[in-house]
């Protein structure tokens, strides 16, 4: 517990991040950039689990295991991602997103 | 002012600023060592709220996987390191308008909440005699959590599977073109 902290900094610092991820997945123009825009938003959620857990509900420790499989899926979402880039820049020798327009009929 | 809060203050404003570059810069590498250098912020305000063991994930997964996979796609693919093209799109005004309007309409709901009228959670029986966060930790992954600890293994085995088959380099080239 910190003195003069409570769980509405936490939340609002976490509403920041994900606002600023959230400009970063919609105006990046490559695939690499919305990425972690991504990342930043998973990031502020977690950050408001862990918050919960350790003001709210200190008794149980859900807010830390949903921020641990969190981090693992971001972790595989990225993995995935990452190669779905590099795909893409075989394919078409760019990885800007407006570009990528395969499925365009 | 005691420490703490100087170093939560601190904290929160460095993280702000990194994650405002992050998604500002125009150099994409740069753009992800200030990723990295969030996600080190983030870990700190883990420990600040005594979640050791989640901190030390963050650190490994988050700043020592995931970053250098994306340091990894920007050096794979060549021109993203490239300075000349612009590097937002052309509705960057609307974007930061909208996303100002999300952060407000976001702290207006949270400060208008009454958070002390939530029950807190009641404790868990399997944590009974744990002695600090680590401990905690392992009992709660091997009791309570135990099905979706194994789960997310699954899962995480199936994307790496999955990411290799999608970033092979022959994925449906005719055999006779090598």
């Amino acid at each position: 517990m910190i003195p003069g902290v409570t769980l509405d900094h936490y939340l609002l610092l976490s509403s920041a991040l994900f606002s600023i991820g959230l400009f970063g997945v919609l105006t990046r123009r490559n695939a690499v950039g919305v990425l972690m825009g991504l990342e930043l938003m998973l990031n502020a959620v977690n950050l408001n689990l862990v918050a919960f857990n350790g003001l709210l509900h200190r008794s149980a420790l859900g807010g830390q295991m949903l921020t641990l499989f969190t981090i693992t899926i971001a972790a595989a979402e990225a993995t995935v991602g990452l190669a779905l880039v590099v795909s893409l820049f075989r394919a078409r020798r760019s990885v800007r997103v407006d570009e990528a327009d395969l499925l365009k009929g | 002012m005691s420490f703490l809060t100087i170093l939560f203050y601190g904290v929160s404003a460095l993280m702000v600023f990194t994650a405002v570059r992050t998604v500002t810069a125009v150099h994409v590498f740069r753009s992800a060592l200030y990723l990295a250098a969030t996600l080190s912020l983030v870990a700190v305000q883990y420990l600040l709220l005594g979640a050791e063991f989640v901190a030390v994930v963050q650190l490994l997964v988050y700043v020592g996987a995931v970053i250098v996979l994306i340091i990894f796609a920007v050096m794979l693919t060549a021109q993203l390191g490239d300075e000349r093209i612009s590097q937002t799109n052309r509705l960057a005004l609307p974007a930061a308008l909208g996303c100002g309007a999300a952060f407000y309409g976001l702290s207006w709901a949270l400060s208008s909440t009454d958070w002390s009228k939530v029950t807190p959670a009641a404790a868990d029986p399997a944590l009974q005699g744990a002695s600090g966060n680590l401990q905690a930790v392992g009992l709660s992954l091997l009791s309570t959590y135990v099905y979706p600890f194994e789960m997310v293994g699954l899962l995480l085995f199936t994307a790496l599977v999955g990411a290799v088959l999608i970033a092979r380099k022959d994925l449906d080239a005719p055999k006779a073109a090598k």
